[in-house]
């Protein structure tokens, strides 16, 4: 082992890490961040245009007025719901000051959440969304063809979103099992 | 340029030969790409720097960090491929028996390239400790039995 300890610590240092590249990790990291504020406002936008339009159909149908409410409701709810997901579990940058094992913890149970989110998000997206769209339809398209067009448009909308959202999931659940793995691999104390 | 940049600018400088030989110890034909991964979570790692823990502590946390959840295929930061030529450009030839080492650590489970490329840096039971969160006694343990399997691996590859 002194002999392979040598070898090692015979290693010429390489090359210093290029200012290309510190450029590229930082702006990459920035645009990450703005692409992620960007679609969570967007996605608050549509959420609230539709509760308000929910709003004001409730006035101009005065008759279907619980039905108008109870889809602005159904519009919001996707966002909150996602929103008090994340925040109740965050996504935390690596931390330094944690030992390696509890970091993995904490990623590990990132990891769950997010799993566990994109799994459900039949009830939680699809389901509230799809109910508005139902409801609502009649109101916007009265001929029975157009009405038809809509109904089958939302559900291939929905059902894309669903595969998407299991094939991400699907793939996270991968990378859960390997940081499972070694968490567990950690944890045994021998 | 920010308080934050100069920070990864030093770190990476000072840390580099550490960052490279986790990169090499944990990935061949993606090195680069990981060695970029690491400095993007050591970017993101400084907000919650507050000196409570050895900075080259901090480094090396997250760097391993980096290293072991490193999944090409789930890589949810993906950032432009890099020239590996720029990480092997050193100033003088190397041993070729570097890379039998580098080979037979790869065939490690990831857990035990960990303790083996602290140890090969010279760090002792108690700091390698303080990094991965294991005990001491297991870190012990676990070495041992590593830098044995190690040994074997580095014969067989001398061997062939």
């Amino acid at each position: 082992m002194n002999n392979l300890q040598e070898i090692w610590q015979s290693q010429s240092c390489p090359s210093p890490v290029s200012q290309a590249m510190l450029k590229l990790v930082t702006a990459h990291q920035k645009n990450l961040r703005r692409t992620i504020l960007s679609r969570d406002i967007l996605e608050w936008s549509v959420s609230l245009l539709l509760a308000y339009n929910c709003l004001r159909g409730s006035y101009s149908h005065p008759s279907h007025q619980t039905t108008f409410l109870l889809c602005g409701c159904l519009s919001l709810f996707p966002m909150s719901y996602l929103s008090w997901r994340t925040w109740r579990i965050p996504e935390k940058p690596p931390m330094g000051d944690l030992p390696l094992v509890d970091s993995f913890r904490l990623s590990l149970n990132w990891l769950k959440e997010q799993v566990a989110l994109l799994r459900a998000v039949g009830w939680w997206y699809i389901l509230p969304l799809g109910l508005v769209a139902y409801l609502l339809g009649p109101f916007y398209f009265q001929q029975p063809t157009v009405l038809a067009v809509q109904r089958v448009g939302c559900l291939f909308l929905f059902w894309f979103v669903h595969r998407i959202n299991q094939k991400a999931a699907l793939e996270l659940e991968e990378h859960r099992q390997q940081l499972q793995v070694v968490v567990e691999e950690m944890s045994r104390t021998e | 340029m920010t308080q934050s940049h100069k920070l990864l600018e030093e770190w990476s400088n000072r840390y580099n030969g550490l960052l490279q030989k986790v990169a090499r110890a944990f990935s061949t034909s993606d090195r680069a790409d990981l060695l970029q991964e690491m400095l993007l979570q050591l970017w993101r790692s400084i907000p919650q720097f507050k000196g409570h823990c050895k900075e080259s502590t901090w480094v090396y946390r997250v760097a391993f960090y980096t290293a072991l959840q490193w999944n090409r295929k789930n890589r949810c930061h993906r950032t432009e491929p890099l020239d590996e030529g720029q990480l092997a450009a050193t100033d003088s030839p190397e041993d070729p028996r570097l890379e039998q080492i580098y080979r037979a650590i790869r065939q490690l489970k990831t857990i035990d390239r960990t303790l083996v490329l602290l140890s090969l840096e010279q760090h002792s039971y108690q700091e390698i400790s303080e990094i991965t969160g294991l005990t001491v006694s297991n870190v012990g343990v676990r070495l041992k039995r590593a830098k044995d399997s190690l040994l074997e691996r580095v014969k067989g590859e001398s061997r062939e």
